[in-house]
């Protein structure tokens, strides 16, 4: 392959490309990423081939894509043109689908998304999942092959690193992403264009810039999805970037855990290069840059951007103070501009299409689309992209289609350990950077975690602490020491043993850690507790006065018992318990046996009579 | 040795990419060998006592070898809000290990990881690199079982 | 060196711009607790009982002394309600942890600090003295931290005997609840915590073991000898007695002339 030398070359492979998808009748895209992997579509993806192979003089183009986004009804498969949208599929379907729907045109129900009155819907734009979103970013996930630098190139990729090599200057480009409004996507919200310019002001070469792939906020898969599905958005935006702020060097920081994201990321660098589009002399432009990979290690702290560039210099990742910023001094400490992986996905879409159009999207102070993980009791979990200003009403309802099993909603928690869990009453919060702080949460990187009756906001605020426990570096006292004492006073009241005095003192630690902890690790981690402790203060007195915990959670405060008058003996119970802690023959009365039972509620979910009670 | 002068040369030769090499050569042996690392040390002239604490300081990294079966729960929030913490549990009562421990035959080793991105398909538990989504205790002890079974199997010779 | 106005305690000041709050403090008289610094080690910023509280173009913000430049127009309170609230806590949580020992004590003292968390009978702070002398001043890196969070620990590498370890003791110098203690005996000096074990070089007047091989090794490395001296392997009372002899030889030599 030889490398591209302007902006005339890509046109002509563009529309070469273009051409050659044309010759397709029929084009599937089986979504091929690390979620839907885990459900088998890799098994779906090959018999597709296997059964297409077979078919003769019929164009039919396969495809294997990044996430469609719709994650709780993989694997899925979309058949373009008509967009038909095959969900929950087996291996044992496909041969169907080539016969009935690829060769002769027929739709199966049965195989169709059907919505809450089980009416089906076989076409993608129609289903509601999507009507609300605004897929900007994500909008080649499932049309475009990641690991094919053409796909991208076929939808206009690298255009805008073209007409900013040949007709922007560095400056205007940072003019452009500061008047868009751009902020960054990882939770700081820091205006980008303001960051780039600092940036490059700073005195010092060389400079850097970073992507920060981290992403180890638990329950968000955002920057994954972006980063397996559509690869070179960001490489695109990073070259940009850096010729705007004077960077040659740049670097990718992924974690540990992602290593299909690594693998489609290796390759798209190196398809980069192949093509011109990385490295020396880029376009003939004169500019020169190119991107190396760092791999996380397995520690969260590191997505803290001082901690990160400790890591990248072969150090542990432990933060340092901030109080000289790192564009000024960052890694190896010359000026160092770090973004976000969709961040920097945003900046071609903002070049290609304008700084104008970007600003007509979102709010006042949050512009453009802001990708979100709607994970947890919701019934439509998967990745949503959405503008910013929309409510968390419409997120979990309109577009997540609401609570799961129809339990109750009971709130949302967002911004991942820094942020906080927010209640009913606030569901018509307009999300953006700014709202969601104004009751005690944030935005933070975009997990959003729906939680029903059925979650315990104490264990919630514990479940925090344990993970920031195990992450915290331990350099600093108050983060260190802090976080361990209010988990202890945590786990008291979750086993029952809580003093009416443990809420004051947990509020005593938070302030104290708020304001002297080395990092945002620390600083932001009492938030869960203390929102938990604003809006669900009365499940807190319930497990420390009454000694009980209302959602049936806690392992130390439930008990589940058999009541002899219901059980008919059927031993469905018998049957599914883990550990053998139900004693009881067929047709005759059961029994729980306490000492064995690890409270899973395994029988509970299963017993048809009502014989199993909870408390 | 040359193993490790590969590692480092792929690495080239960079004092700053060690925790990369160490990245390298934890995939390579699956753990971290005292010798190769005082190896290390000596090629590169970094302190053993920084190697040492990279070593402990990143959860990627093990100074003992883990089991043939490596089960990994993942505890992120929406795991752990479907009951990602019940499979630990059980986990812990039935292999008699703690997470980051290995059974006394070396068959199964025990870790819990912060979120591995299927959220949408939680509880998730990866098992030698391969990732079990919606799992529940009853698919996890089939699982386990399943894996004594086919090394019983082995040991046997059938 | 450009100037810049500050206002701490109250009170107005003119201060060279790239100090910090700490620098200024010493050299006004004004005392703020610390722990993890040493004036010869970068600061560290690990201990955070040096968090004052600072407010500048109306933003009020608590910053550790030890490492935060001035700037212009700044105003710094070293002990107001929230400083104290802070430095109270923070010695809570390692009283809690080594119990009244050392400089902590000094310091639950000095503010009056209840055991609120309780008495712990660990011995280490983490404070890091040990670690970064070691690597910034002594220039070896013989240990480290190990581990992360609640477990971080000082550790020699391995657990095992040290291999970079020369056997000075700045460590123990500088540990500020005794934590490390060098304990000579025989022909070894061991060094506690960080298992250091290190044969020692008999001198070669009297025969007392009294100074590590390595220890001396490292001496001569430092200022680049080549050749040896005999006073490097004298131990410090006959090094007196060497000395005297010599003055004495020459003031009689001198007396002469």
């Amino acid at each position: 392959m030889k490398k591209i030398k302007n902006k005339e070359e890509l046109e002509k492979i563009r529309e070469k490309l273009k051409k050659e998808r044309e010759k397709y009748e029929i084009l599937i895209s089986a979504c091929a990423e690390t979620g839907c992997i885990a459900s088998g579509s890799l098994n779906i993806y090959k018999e597709l081939e296997k059964e297409i192979k077979k078919i003769k003089n019929r164009k039919i183009k396969l495809l294997k894509t990044g996430c469609h986004g719709f994650s709780e009804f993989d694997p899925a498969i979309v058949i373009y043109p008509e967009k038909i949208f095959y969900v929950k599929l087996k291996e044992e379907d496909i041969k169907e689908i080539v016969e009935k729907t690829i060769k002769n045109g027929e739709i199966i129900e049965r195989l169709l998304y059907k919505d809450e009155n089980g009416k089906c819907i076989p076409y993608l734009n129609e289903i509601p999942f999507y009507k609300k979103q605004n897929r900007l970013v994500t909008r080649l996930n499932g049309l475009i092959d990641p690991e094919n630098i053409e796909d991208y190139i076929l939808f206009g990729g690298y255009s805008a690193l073209i007409k900013v090599l040949n007709e922007i200057e560095p400056d205007k480009v940072i003019e452009i992403i500061k008047k868009s409004g751009l902020r960054g996507r990882g939770g700081g919200g820091f205006p980008t264009g303001r960051k780039w310019e600092l940036c490059k002001k700073a005195e010092g070469t060389p400079k850097y810039v970073i992507c920060n792939a981290d992403e180890g906020d638990p329950g968000a898969f955002m920057d994954r999805s972006v980063i397996e599905g559509n690869p070179h958005s960001v490489i695109e935006g990073m070259i940009i970037g850096a010729y705007a702020i004077g960077s040659n060097e740049g670097y990718v920081y992924i974690r540990h855990e992602y290593p299909l994201a690594l693998e489609r990321l290796k390759i798209a660098l190196k398809q980069a290069r192949e093509y011109g589009f990385l490295g020396e002399n880029i376009l003939n432009s004169g500019f020169s840059f190119d991107i190396d990979i760092v791999r996380g290690g397995g520690a969260f702290v590191c997505g803290e951007s001082t901690a990160l560039m400790a890591s990248i210099e072969g150090k542990v990742g432990e933060p340092r103070a901030k109080y000289i910023h790192t564009v000024e001094k960052g890694l190896y400490d010359k000026p160092t501009c770090l973004n976000n992986v969709e961040t920097w996905a945003n900046v071609p879409l903002i070049i290609n299409n304008g700084w104008e159009w970007y600003s007509k999207i979102g709010t006042k102070n949050s512009k453009g689309t802001k990708i979100f993980s709607l994970v947890g009791k919701v019934k439509n979990t998967g990745l949503v992209e959405v503008d910013m200003g929309i409510t968390l009403k419409e997120i979990i309802f309109d577009i997540g289609g609401g609570i799961k099993n129809n339990k109750k909603f009971k709130g949302v928690q967002t911004g991942g350990p820094s942020g906080g869990i927010i209640p009913e009453k606030f569901l018509d919060l307009p999300v953006d950077f700014d709202r969601l702080n104004e009751v005690g949460s944030m935005m933070g990187s975009g997990g959003m975690i729906v939680m029903d009756e059925n979650t315990c906001m104490v264990d919630v605020a514990r479940y925090f602490l344990n993970f920031l426990k195990e992450e915290s570096c331990g350099k600093c006292v108050p983060c260190r020491e802090g976080i361990y004492h209010m988990l202890s006073i945590l786990n008291r009241i979750t086993e029952g043993k809580g003093e009416i005095q443990d809420i004051e003192k947990l509020k005593e630690i938070a302030n104290v850690m708020k304001k002297s902890c080395l990092c945002a690790l620390g600083t932001t981690a009492p938030n869960p507790v203390l929102t938990t402790l604003n809006y669900f203060e009365d499940e807190y007195i319930a497990h420390i006065k009454d000694k009980k915990c209302p959602s049936g959670v806690c392992v130390s405060l439930v008990k589940y018992y058999i009541v002899p008058e219901f059980c008919n003996g059927c031993h469905a119970c018998y049957k599914v318990c883990p550990v053998g802690a139900i004693e009881g023959g067929v047709k005759k009365v059961h029994k729980i046996k306490k000492d064995i039972c690890i409270k899973c509620g395994s029988c509970y979910e299963v017993c048809k009579f009502n014989a199993i009670k909870r408390e | 040795m040359k193993e490790i002068d590969e590692i480092i040369a792929k690495n080239n030769w960079s004092k700053n990419k060690i925790v990369g090499i160490l990245q390298d050569i934890q995939d390579r042996y699956g753990y971290l060998p005292e010798e190769v690392l005082f190896a290390v040390s000596k090629k590169l002239n970094i302190p053993v006592s920084l190697i040492y604490s990279l070593s402990t300081f990143y959860k990627a990294f093990s100074l003992k070898p883990k089991g043939k079966y490596k089960i990994k729960v993942c505890l992120g929030t929406a795991c752990h809000v479907r009951g990602g913490y019940m499979i630990v549990e059980y986990l812990k009562n039935k292999l008699k290990i703690n997470p980051g421990g290995t059974t006394e035959d070396g068959f199964f080793s025990l870790e819990t990881v912060n979120c591995l991105g299927a959220c949408a398909i939680g509880p998730v538990v990866v098992l030698n690199e391969n990732l079990y989504g919606q799992m529940n205790i009853n698919k996890i002890e089939k699982l386990i079982k399943g894996m004594k079974d086919e090394e019983n199997k082995k040991q046997r010779g059938t | 060196m450009e100037k810049i106005n500050i206002v701490i305690n109250g009170k107005k000041l003119e201060v060279e711009k790239r100090k910090t709050i700490l620098e200024i403090a010493k050299e006004t008289g004004i005392f703020i607790p610390t722990l993890c610094y040493h004036p010869s080690i970068e600061p560290y910023g690990a201990c955070r009982l040096c968090t004052v509280e600072i407010e500048r173009n109306g933003r009020k913000r608590f910053v550790t002394s030890c490492n935060y430049p001035v700037e212009d127009e700044i105003e710094i309170k070293t002990d107001s309600e929230d400083v104290l609230k802070i430095r109270r806590m923070i010695l809570q949580f390692l009283i809690a942890k080594v119990g009244y020992t050392g400089k902590v004590r000094e310091f639950a003292e000095m503010y009056k600090v209840e055991p609120v968390f309780g008495i712990g009978n660990d011995d280490c702070i983490l404070c890091g003295l040990c670690v970064n002398v070691c690597k910034e001043v002594i220039g070896v890196s013989a240990i480290g931290f190990s581990s992360r969070g609640i477990n971080r620990k000082v550790s020699s590498p391995f657990e095992k005997e040290p291999f970079d370890c020369i056997g000075c003791g700045a460590c123990s110098f500088v540990c500020p609840t005794g934590a490390i203690k060098i304990i000579d005996k025989g022909n070894f000096r061991e060094i506690t915590k960080i298992n250091a074990k290190l044969e020692l070089e008999k001198c070669k007047i009297c025969g007392k073991p009294f100074i590590p091989k390595k220890l001396i090794q490292y001496m001569k490395n430092k200022i680049g000898l080549k050749e040896e001296i005999d006073t490097l392997y004298i131990c410090d009372d006959c090094k007196k007695n060497v000395y005297l002899d010599r003055i004495n030889l020459l003031t009689l030599i001198g007396g002469k002339k």
